[in-house]
């Protein structure tokens, strides 16, 4: 069942994204948005369905049984609204003669042929690390227990079959409670909700099935940042996403940095913030595409602790802001010399 | 505020001690800015994260930001803000177009490539191989088929008491098992995710259970080098073992594990003081208190 829902998430999340971006952006910014923001936008609207379908639960008795069936019709319903809305903008486009606006062929998919041999090595080298983290997740439990409580909190909620009603340090029923704010984050009950609706281990998705997600969201993130940084020339796309691959292979050498999160914590909001999250909002913000930044930062609150919604997404936006500021003003006072922008 | 800052400073000093990426951010932006690598969005790029560096960097902007992202997180994480990997990556490719296309012979280019890479293999775990985090899978199988003897499939809700490995793995391994503290007792940080702590006799018997792990027997010193989150005994002070298991009986435990080192003497000292049903179980000793037994506290 866990398999199945693997091989279904993906589409599910491109026909997602895809009509995320449709809706904040229309039919403008068709040729704007490539396959990776399909699903990182597929992303940030699951995670939104999972806090609205938690927050109804922690409102309605706290079953997860609850959560269960809030989130499938959460999903069914905006699921078959993306449908409508990609079906109609297709009748109008066909209507007013304007098939011909879909994005180059390479926007969807690696174009293999169109590539020379340095490339190809590159992307076969980019693939072989990828596969060989997805293996180390999959296979291996080297997973950081020092600052987590996922896993026992996950399995406290399937044991009792509600949310936070024993301690899951010890299965004592709370005395003092738990902190609201934390009450708020969707992450534990959505992994609770995923093993009881597949039947799944909690450890399989917490550990393995959850970690493996974040490593494709991950690279997708990077990809939109290469296209972000890089838009014209693909060796260079390849060259980042290489050494980017290369940077989370070794980079996992203390807690915090965003490689150890990604191997050892991948279904902490914190990883996802950091390794997912955080490249793509630095995406956007390079691109202006500020209405799905926004999304990003609702995003970020809904799986990490953030000072009243306000978390690192929100700093982001405003340093860059300021940092464009600087770029102006920079370019304006070097004009002519090499700094001009080209 | 004052200890904020503290932290800020320490932080830095932490956080660029513990690996070399620090370092190599820091190059990858000295190249850019000095070679004037970049277009616009490369530029854009660079300009964000110089900035955000600086912030997390000086110690006053860094508590500010530590304040921004709530004390619920360490220094660390305001590094999430800084995209460390994307911009160690942009450099570097920056650099290496600079390098293909500049003026060197292609020998002195496929060296100064290779230089590069080699370089940034080494700034991250390749160069401390010894301190990766351990495959917990064997541990927790074998930690797992001594719960199962503990607390075998259909029996209802027990409350156990076993040492610090066990205690570790057991929550995630069976929830139907409860216990008198978990991991919270020794990692500080997950105490964040709760308003309950522990009394004062529950931090006695965590230590108490540690000791006998090194001693043995069932009345044990305290020693100094105690990892546990909250007030402790004073180092030297005698503990009771015969008084703890009972303080543990009356705290609600149902079965106990003790360490395989115990010696027959204390285990004999359990059966005949407390009427126990000792056996091996794995590595460790089951203690088990038949029904309708009492003593005296």
């Amino acid at each position: 069942m866990l398999a199945l829902v693997a091989i279904l998430l993906f589409p599910l999340l491109f026909l997602l994204g895809t009509g995320v971006t449709r809706i904040l952006y229309g039919n403008k910014g068709k040729g704007e948005f490539f396959w990776e923001d399909r699903f990182l936008a597929g992303i940030i609207l699951l995670i939104g369905l999972a806090e609205g379908a938690h927050l109804g639960t922690l409102a309605r008795g706290q079953s997860i049984s609850v959560f269960k069936n809030l989130f499938l019709i959460a999903i069914l319903a905006v699921t078959a609204f993306c449908v409508a809305i990609l079906a109609v903008g297709r009748i109008l486009q066909k209507r007013k003669g304007l098939a011909g606006t879909v994005p180059a062929k390479n926007a969807f998919y690696p174009d293999w042929k169109g590539m020379d041999k340095t490339e190809k090595v590159m992307t076969a080298v980019i693939l072989a690390v990828f596969l060989g983290l997805l293996s180390r997740i999959l296979f291996f439990s080297a997973v950081y227990q020092g600052q987590d409580l996922t896993l026992e909190t996950v399995m406290s909620f399937l044991h009792t079959g509600k949310l936070y009603e024993v301690n899951p340090m010890t299965g004592a029923f709370y005395e003092q409670g738990v902190p609201s704010r934390l009450k708020l984050l969707c992450l534990s009950t959505l992994y609770a909700g995923i093993c009881s609706f597949t039947k799944a281990g909690a450890e399989t998705v917490v550990w393995h099935f959850v970690p493996a997600i974040t490593l494709a969201a991950c690279y997708f993130a990077y990809g939109s940042l290469a296209r972000a940084l890089f838009p014209k020339v693909r060796k260079q796309r390849l060259q980042f996403l290489l050494l980017v691959s290369i940077l989370l292979a070794v980079g996992d050498y203390a807690y915090g940095m965003e490689s150890f999160g990604l191997l050892h914590v991948g279904f902490q909001g914190t990883s996802i913030r950091a390794v997912v999250l955080m490249p793509y909002l630095i995406s956007l913000c390079l691109r202006r595409k500020w209405k799905l930044a926004v999304c990003v930062v609702a995003a970020e609150a809904c799986v990490t602790w953030t000072l009243y919604g306000l978390g690192a997404g929100v700093m982001v936006i405003l340093i860059f802001a300021i940092s464009l500021g600087c770029r102006k003003a920079l370019a304006g006072r070097r004009e002519g010399s090499a700094w001009k922008n080209s | 505020m004052e200890e904020l800052l503290r932290n800020a400073w320490t932080g830095w000093l932490n956080y660029s001690k513990s690996g070399q990426f620090g370092g190599v951010l820091l190059l990858a932006m000295i190249a850019v800015w000095m070679l004037r690598l970049g277009k616009e969005r490369q530029r854009d790029l660079t300009i964000f994260v110089t900035i955000m560096t600086c912030f997390c960097i000086f110690p006053v902007s860094a508590a500010l930001l530590m304040t921004w992202q709530t004390r619920f997180y360490d220094y660390q994480w305001i590094w999430t803000m800084v995209p460390v990997t994307g911009m160690i990556a942009c450099g570097v490719t920056l650099l290496l177009e600079w390098i293909w296309n500049g003026a060197w012979s292609r020998r002195q280019k496929q060296i100064a490539t290779a230089l590069i890479l080699l370089a940034l293999l080494l700034s991250g775990r390749m160069s401390d191989l010894q301190g990766s985090v351990r495959d917990l899978t064997k541990e927790r199988r074998e930690i797992a088929a001594v719960l199962r003897e503990v607390h075998p499939e259909g029996e209802g809700l027990i409350t156990l008491w076993a040492p610090k490995e066990v205690i570790a793995q057991a929550r995630s391994l069976d929830p139907g098992i409860e216990l008198l503290y978990g991991r919270n007792m020794w990692q500080g940080h997950l105490n964040a995710y709760s308003y309950d702590t522990y009394d004062q006799e529950r931090r006695d018997l965590y230590v108490w259970m540690i000791m006998i792990g090194r001693y043995g027997t069932l009345d044990v010193p305290v020693a100094i080098d105690l990892d546990v989150v909250g007030e402790r005994l004073e180092a030297g002070t005698q503990l009771n073992g015969l008084s703890m298991v009972k303080k543990a009986l009356n705290l609600g435990v149902d079965k106990i594990l003790l360490p395989g080192n115990m010696s027959e003497e204390a285990l004999n000292a359990l059966r005949s003081e407390l009427s126990a049903n000792v056996n091996k179980v794995g590595e460790y000793w089951l203690v088990t208190i038949p029904e309708g037994v009492f003593w005296e506290d």
